[in-house]
């Protein structure tokens, strides 16, 4: 059995839909804006970031409905609305769908807001509705909620990891008959606290060497992307098939890929110069931002490199060091691939991936 | 849902109000005495506080470990894997051999991290710990594999209170699939300020010990801990000649749809999980000994649950845990899995600490005191935050009923 996606939503700084993400990778470039701004009497700074404008969901919900739910779970829900609507997979197709949220850091306004009020304030009073949404399956019961579905919901915080994480477990639901669909995706929000982390990057970036610098290039983003998986669909429409998905150490030893294969790298934030990559080597961070979440953006990309036959220009160079970057033209060519690798470094010295395949056509 | 072979559970091990190890719990339960308490370590801004459950100290033993370990939620986890790890007949050497996965459940520990990333960014500082340094200082999944070294996949799901009872089926599922030989899983979860707060403002925690399906129930009483298993494949098991201790013989999970934190008001997606779990098994409601219930003590979740009980299990007897352990959020879908498995190895169930008095709206009860059961399989519900209905379907021989 291979699990198939049919169905991709995707929201950040580049825009809103597939559509926006493919054209931000044609052109290669995304600007980010300048959201927060830091002033202390160290140090004052403007702050930017890769924001996502979640005002289309309104397309899919009223806007009434949408009152009590967070901007993160905001995030998580318009990139469902929109990889449902992608994949065309109405009530009646859709059967018994199952749920997975990855998220890195949850939803940190609130979490944070009700840390202000709970241990500054000391107000036993706070208010339900921030505790509530802070909570990190937020996003999974609004998305359940929203669509009615009544299948398994899972919710996964392994921080750089969720995403592979979330794969693994979709795939497996779908293995063990439990689900006919899946739901699966990543979101993470950009927030205050996020603005300090990024400013703490840029510090890091002026003062550490090149190659260490290099991995954190990218301004913090935000956003969500989301998949719907089907088992075995062979339907034109469909994007690739999820071929494998997965942790483990990280041991030096190379990971088995096809022959030929390009592989997405997702640096993160942790140091990846031990790591020895055989293969064809590309990154798309540059589009969406520094999150953890990010390595879903790349699954999109890969998937809809796939089904499209077009090779999107790489960005920044891996980790800056003698990797090879091998997208030689900065324009939009033809793909020779029928397996695309998304890989992703993790902080705790672990690598996740997903592998995908073409739909033979 | 297809029928799905069982997993072998060779090790175990618990520590929360009760005890700390597993058998030292199940005692306590069977004693039928309860100790609540003001929390020690949160600050209470209520008058008074309510009264928690918290895992007496000292509980924590370095000498076990060959890593300091100071974050609280990670030495609650690591006891109770070294318990388990013990109790199934492994040690470092045979567990580094072997493609082993961690899979927590956990509500709190990213929030845990959060409190000094907070610090930083509300004194407008730059933080000195980044949302990085966060997630490796909190994690305890990342703490178990550094202190094991352990290099199989390891996993945090954080579905509120359903999340280690859905880590432990996820784990399953990677012993059946063959991602991994073995699997450490389990849940944890450390009394935190947030969560005291977070359920008084929701107006759901009780200012008395908590009264679990009675009619004069009022709310949850808090309480930490973790409990911890050993999963190992059937391959595993035979080339080590060792017995195991249980199976998980079913799992299933639901979505309400319903409400964010109000349970579906005819319990549809606990019944859905239920009848999952069961078939997952290839089992029949009439075959378990009896029911393990979330039973935390609030008007809604007591009612759904015993409303489905009497749909689904009209004849087998239930209790709640609570009572005596308090409500351990992202840990208590594991501990009440092993205390699930200890009283089916027993043959008895404890009364339901808390419950006197009969809810004439409620169509059944808890036992109310030490009952005697008979059969090899039970079954363990968690309903949690967001409508997440997790259930475990546990027996002591492998073939069920």
């Amino acid at each position: 059995m291979k699990a198939t996606i049919t169905g991709i939503g995707v929201v950040g700084g580049f825009g809103c839909g597939v559509s926006a993400l493919e054209m931000a990778a044609a052109d290669n470039t995304v600007i980010p804006q300048k959201p927060f701004k830091i002033r202390t009497p160290d140090l004052q700074a403007d702050i930017s970031g890769f924001l996502a404008d979640t005002t289309s969901l309104s397309d899919f919900v009223p806007r009434k409905a949408l009152r009590r739910i967070d901007h993160f779970a905001r995030l998580a829900l318009l990139g469902s609305y929109l990889a449902i609507a992608d994949a065309g997979l109405d009530e009646n197709r859709r059967g018994r769908m199952g749920i997975v949220v990855a998220t890195g850091y949850g939803s940190t306004c609130d979490t944070f807001d009700f840390l202000n009020t709970t241990l500054d304030e000391d107000d036993p009073c706070s208010s339900p509705i921030r505790f509530a949404n802070s909570v990190h399956s937020a996003a999974a019961a609004h998305i359940a909620a929203f669509l009615g579905e009544h299948g398994p919901t899972l919710s996964i915080n392994q921080y750089d990891m969720s995403v592979p994480l979330a794969f693994l477990a979709a795939c497996q639901w779908l293995e063990e008959d439990r689900v006919d669909s899946v739901l699966v995706g990543g979101a993470d929000e950009f927030s205050r606290a996020m603005a300090f982390y990024a400013q703490h990057l840029q510090s890091e970036r002026k003062s550490g060497p090149p190659s260490e610098a290099s991995v954190t290039q990218t301004p913090v983003g935000e956003g969500s992307a989301f998949f719907v998986l089907e088992k075995d669909s062979e339907e034109p429409c469909s994007y690739a098939h999820v071929d494998s998905a997965g942790v483990k150490a990280m041991n030096g030893s190379p990971y088995d890929m096809p022959p030929g294969a390009l592989m997405i790298v997702n640096p993160g934030s942790c140091r990846t110069a031990s790591f020895q990559l055989n293969t064809k080597c590309a990154s798309f961070a540059h589009l969406y931002g520094h999150l953890p979440v990010g390595m879903a953006f790349d699954i999109a990309l890969a998937a809809v490199m796939l089904k499209t036959g077009r090779r999107y220009p790489s960005g920044l160079a891996i980790d800056g060091d003698r990797r090879r970057e091998t997208t030689p033209s900065r324009a939009v060519q033809g793909i020779d691939h029928q397996h695309i690798g998304c890989l992703k470094f993790g902080l705790a010295g672990d690598i996740g991936l997903v592998v995908l395949t073409s739909i033979k056509k | 849902m297809r029928r799905l072979r069982p997993v072998a559970i060779t090790g175990m091990g618990c520590l929360c109000a009760a005890g700390l190890d597993l058998q030292a719990c199940a005692d306590f339960l069977f004693r039928g005495k309860r100790n609540p308490a003001p929390p020690s370590r949160v600050a209470i801004a209520s008058s008074p506080p309510y009264p928690v459950f918290e895992v007496p100290d000292p509980f924590f033993d370095q000498t076990l470990l060959n890593h300091a370990c100071r974050l609280r939620n990670s030495q609650l986890a690591l006891m109770a894997v070294s318990e388990a790890i013990r109790d199934a007949g492994l040690d470092r050497r045979m567990l580094g051999a072997e493609r082993v996965g961690i899979c927590i459940g956990s509500s709190v520990d990213e929030s845990i991290g959060n409190r000094v990333l907070r610090q930083s960014v509300a004194q407008a500082e730059i933080p000195v710990i980044t949302p990085d340094h966060r997630f490796l200082l909190s994690n305890p999944a990342v703490h178990i594999a550094q202190e094991f070294e352990l290099s199989g996949p390891r996993q945090t799901v954080v579905n509120a209170c359903a999340a280690s009872a859905d880590a432990i089926g996820l784990a399953a599922t990677w012993i059946r699939q063959g991602i991994c030989d073995a699997v450490i899983a389990g849940g944890v979860d450390e009394l935190y300020q947030v969560t005291y707060n977070g359920f008084i403002s929701l107006m759901n925690s009780d200012r008395t010990p908590c009264k679990p399906f009675d009619a004069d129930r009022s709310g949850l009483n808090l309480g930490d801990g973790a409990a911890m298993m050993i999963l190992e494949t059937e391959e595993l098991v035979r080339r080590r000649s060792k017995s195991p201790r249980a199976y998980v013989l079913g799992y299933g999970a639901a979505s309400d749809a319903y409400h964010f934190t109000t349970p579906h008001p005819e319990g549809k997606g606990l019944r859905l999980a239920i009848m999952e779990a069961l078939r997952a098994g290839g089992l029949n409601p009439e075959d378990m000994a009896f029911v393990n219930a979330h039973g935390t003590g609030t008007l809604d979740n007591d009612r759904i649950e015993a409303h489905v009980f009497h749909q689904l299990f009209p004849q087998a007897p239930f209790f709640s845990t609570k009572g005596y352990i308090g409500h351990t959020l992202g840990a208590a879908g594991a501990i009440d899995a092993v205390l699930t498995i200890a009283c089916l190895e027993q043959g008895k169930i404890p009364g339901s600490a808390g419950f006197s008095t009969p809810d004439p709206e409620l169509p059944v009860s808890p036992v109310s005191g030490v009952t005697a059961i008979s059969g090899s399989i039970a079954i363990s519900d968690t309903l949690a935050f967001g409508g997440n209905n997790s259930v475990l379907v546990l027996g002591i021989e492998e073939n069920g009923a």
